[in-house]
């Protein structure tokens, strides 16, 4: 694929095999870095022709992942040495991929990373080193970026490098690449981001990072990754069933020094879990009680589910997702069920919300199914309120249900599972279980109601579309259209669809859902009637909607050059044109319209075929029009019947002349008589 | 919607372009009656002319001799006028007695006598006098219709003409549309 200068403001060709960001930084695609890829995102060289001779490379991430815009701009803002951060961002044309891809360019760490990024056999720290060394620097660090309210989400080993290559200041790596925490082994993630899929897993919070922090320190202490032997679902049942830091340090042996801190982190109740202030203190060497979490509720008979005896909430709700949704559909409504939870679980607060879920309506265009699988998650929700939104074969949090939707669209999946979840009302309820009465429940509520409301507006720039634009607001542009052409701004919009009209990608209407939904999110001077008129059933009418659109994206963001575009708009003129009903001023324009194409610009063609103007008077004309039709044919039926009527009226007319003019003729004679003989 | 009232020819008086009512059966071909008002109109000429000619009788025979011979036409017109205003009289009688003029005076102021009144009729000169400006009248009576109807029918095609080409032309801008 050839760089299309000209169609791609604020990017140039490279010299040699690379492609030019921003002015700024030449990429070498033929110089890849092994060593700073991210899992998704591989690495490359890149020049800054600013300053010759310094260090940075380029991350080229995967069209398939959506990145973290959002950290991407906390970072650039922060500007903190102890995360990797972006220097400059956007898409270039990536030739070995024939398509566009976002660039990420970072300063390259003068140390290598911690580990390999597959490694989970590493050498064993020493507890000094590894406070000083990892701990105290990265703690540092999330409270750089906890003040920008900026979870990290990939505190790992592979995922950690050094600020000086005597690996004695550790930074943390990549965090835009990939949804927060895609590549976190389960062992990392806390109990709740362990039971979702790993790309909704949602930004969460610091705890989690803390939460990370201390499985780093185990896994660093012993230099083998804790519960290694055992497969995810066994890591997460002995987590659910022992508590994090019995299940992960097992059989360990943690230093006394440590054992504080790691109980502090592992805590599983994020409440009860160490914050940056505790981990500060202690590191200043003020010793610390572990804060005291509420006790989990134990039934003293478990209830059993295919032989697993479940004594706890959390753990029943692990075992009746595992159940298919009408088997485990059958178990809640048992009298079994209703006896264990009422009676020798005892937990008053599941019981009520187990209430709420049976009592709350489930309608389901899949049918009874459906609405099994709602009431079973409605119920998992019950049973363990800080869980994911477990439904059907997907399990996100809630701020992870944008990057499911992304997620999907991007690879071509179902989109009726994370639609389904919208409209069954699923995060509205997970946020009601979290039994606080914090205005961000009440927000994060309202959004989703907000999001199920564009959901079922099926017009152009709402729909599943928009929710995905709205959830996702980096999210790039995922029209079939110029997806390849990663429009993540609007100004890279009409460059992209231009490029797409010229390699004949669109023939018809340049506007889909997709791009009408990413110009509603991003672009709020957008009328809504404007963008309705691209789905109107007068062909006309839809041309000059799609024509205004873009014209004003044209106008706002340039380029000031579409000519394929206007081609298009030339091509499909002729009913626009058609709609005026004077068949001379259709002559006209149409003789007018080459000269309005040659001048290239959207606005000039949209003004001329939807002239106010020129309408108005063409509707003028025509009224005035068939006003003198009807007055010709009034005069015609008026002719035919004075022709009827001609021989009477003839006939009668003509007697009275004749009778005149003899009387004007009598009077000369008697007149000139009496005058030739002298009597006047 | 009902037609329009239909507009009137010229100076014709109003109610002359009425539609005729067709003749009722039986009577097809036969002179239409004449109304009772034109019936009474056409009386009290023929009293009045009767009534002059007796005073004339009375006092000038000679002149009533002459006017007997010469209204001739007119008295022709008196019976075959079935016009409600008696049209073909008032056309023909004013030439007719306009003719007869001149002889009248002449018979007046030089010899009024009967043999006078024979010698002016035994002249062919008189005869044309008198009886060419009464044909004059009768042909006026029926020739005047016939110009009028044809200039009358040559403007209605004008018209006609014009308003189909402007239609046409209309159509042809605005296409079948502007017929609705």
């Amino acid at each position: 694929m050839s760089v299309q200068p000209q169609a791609n403001p604020g990017m140039s060709a490279a010299s040699g095999a690379g492609v030019r960001l921003k002015d700024r930084f030449d990429i070498q695609y033929d110089k890849p870095l092994p060593g700073l890829r991210s899992p998704s995102a591989p690495a490359f060289v890149a020049d800054d022709i600013r300053t010759p001779g310094s260090r940075y490379f380029a991350l080229i991430c995967d069209p398939k992942m959506p990145p973290r815009m959002e950290a991407i701009r906390k970072l650039q803002l922060l500007k903190s040495a102890g995360v990797l951060t972006p220097v400059e961002v956007g898409a270039v044309d990536w030739a070995p991929a024939n398509r566009r891809m976002f660039a990420i360019v970072c300063e390259q760490p003068l140390g290598d990373r911690l580990a390999g990024p597959t490694d989970n056999a590493i050498d064993p720290w020493g507890e000094e080193a590894l406070v000083a060394h990892i701990v105290a620097p990265i703690v540092q660090t999330l409270l750089d970026l906890d003040r920008e309210m900026l979870p990290h989400r990939g505190i790992r080993p592979g995922n950690i490098f050094f600020r000086d290559a005597s690996r004695r200041v550790a930074m943390l790596g990549d965090c835009m690449t990939a949804p927060p925490g895609l590549y976190q082994s389960i062992v990392y993630e806390t109990i709740e981001g362990a039971l979702a899929q790993s790309h909704t897993r949602g930004a969460g919070s610091t705890a989690q990072d803390l939460y990370a922090l201390g499985v780093l320190v185990l896994h660093l202490l012993s230099g083998k990754l804790p519960c290694g032997g055992l497969t995810e679902e066994k890591i997460v049942e002995d987590k659910i069933k022992r508590g994090s830091f019995y299940a992960l340090v097992s059989e360990q042996r943690v230093p006394t020094g440590l054992s504080e801190l790691l109980r502090g982190l592992l805590v599983d109740e994020p409440q009860a879990r160490w914050r940056l202030g505790d981990i500060q203190m202690w590191l200043d060497g003020r010793r610390m009680t572990t804060k005291q979490a509420p006790p989990t509720i134990r039934a003293q008979r478990g209830f059993e589910i295919e032989g697993e005896a479940c004594e706890t909430a959390r753990h029943l709700a692990l075992v009746l997702d595992m159940q298919p949704p009408e088997a485990a559909g059958r178990i809640l409504r048992g009298q079994e069920f209703e006896t264990w939870i009422t009676r020798t679980l005892g937990d008053k607060q599941v019981v009520e919300a187990i209430n709420t879920a049976f009592s709350t309506r489930s309608e389901s265009a899949a049918g009874v199914s459906g609405q099994s699988a709602q009431l079973v998650s409605r119920v998992l929700m019950a049973l363990d309120p800080p869980a994911p939104i477990r439904f059907r074969d997907a399990a996100t949090a809630v701020d992870g249900i944008g990057a499911l939707l992304a997620v999907t669209m991007l690879n071509g999946g179902d989109l009726m599972l994370p639609s389904e979840i919208l409209s069954a009302r699923l995060p509205q309820f997970w946020c009601l279980r979290q039994g606080s009465a914090k205005g961000e429940d009440q927000a994060t509520i309202r959004f989703f109601d907000k999001m199920l409301r564009f959901q079922d507006d099926k017009r152009p720039g709402y729909g599943i579309e928009r929710v995905a634009y709205e959830m996702m607001p980096g999210l790039h542009c995922l029209s079939p259209f110029i997806e390849g052409r990663f429009v993540d701004q609007m100004k890279d919009m009409l460059p992209a669809i231009e490029f797409a009209v010229q390699a004949k990608t669109i023939d018809v209407s340049p506007v889909d859902r997709h791009i009408a939904a990413f110009i509603a999110v991003h672009e709020t001077e957008i009328d809504d009637g404007l963008l309705y008129t691209l789905i109107h059933a007068d062909p006309a009418t839809r041309v000059i909607g799609t024509l205004q659109l873009l014209a004003f994206l044209q106008e706002t963001y340039g380029p000031p050059m579409v000519p394929s575009l206007i081609q298009l708009f030339g091509v499909q003129a002729k009913p626009v044109i058609e709609r005026f009903k004077s068949r001379y001023t259709r002559e006209r324009m149409q003789a007018g319209l080459a000269a309005i194409l040659k001048e290239n610009s959207l606005r000039k063609l949209a003004d001329y075929l939807d002239s106010a103007d020129e309408q108005r008077k063409d509707a003028q004309r025509f009224q005035r029009a068939r006003l003198e039709y009807q007055q010709m044919t009034k005069q015609l039926e008026k002719a035919d019947q004075q022709t009827e009527d001609l021989n009477s009226t003839a006939k009668f007319a003509g007697h009275s002349v004749a009778v005149k003019i003899a009387s004007l003729i009598s009077s000369a004679i008697v007149a000139v008589t009496l005058f030739a003989m002298g009597i006047i | 919607m009902g037609r329009p009232p239909v507009p009137r020819i010229g100076a014709v008086k109003p109610g002359a372009g009425a539609k005729k009512k067709p003749a009722p059966a039986g009577t097809q071909g036969q002179r239409p009656k004449m109304p009772a008002a034109a019936k009474n109109g056409k009386n009290a000429t023929l009293v009045v002319a009767v009534l002059a000619m007796l005073v004339l009788a009375l006092f000038e025979r000679p002149i009533c001799l002459l006017l007997l011979l010469a209204l001739v036409p007119s008295m022709l017109a008196w019976l075959v006028d079935d016009t409600p205003g008696q049209s073909l009289i008032r056309t023909v009688a004013p030439l007719n007695l306009a003719s007869s003029l001149p002889f009248a005076i002449k018979l007046w102021h030089e010899h009024n006598s009967l043999d006078q009144v024979f010698v002016f009729m035994s002249a062919g000169a008189t005869w044309v006098a008198l009886y060419g400006a009464a044909t004059f009248g009768w042909m006026l009576y029926y020739l005047a219709p016939a110009v009028i109807s044809t200039v009358v029918q040559r403007r209605i095609e004008r018209l006609r003409d014009g308003a189909l080409d402007r239609q046409k032309a209309l159509k042809d801008e605005w296409g079948n549309e502007v017929e609705q």
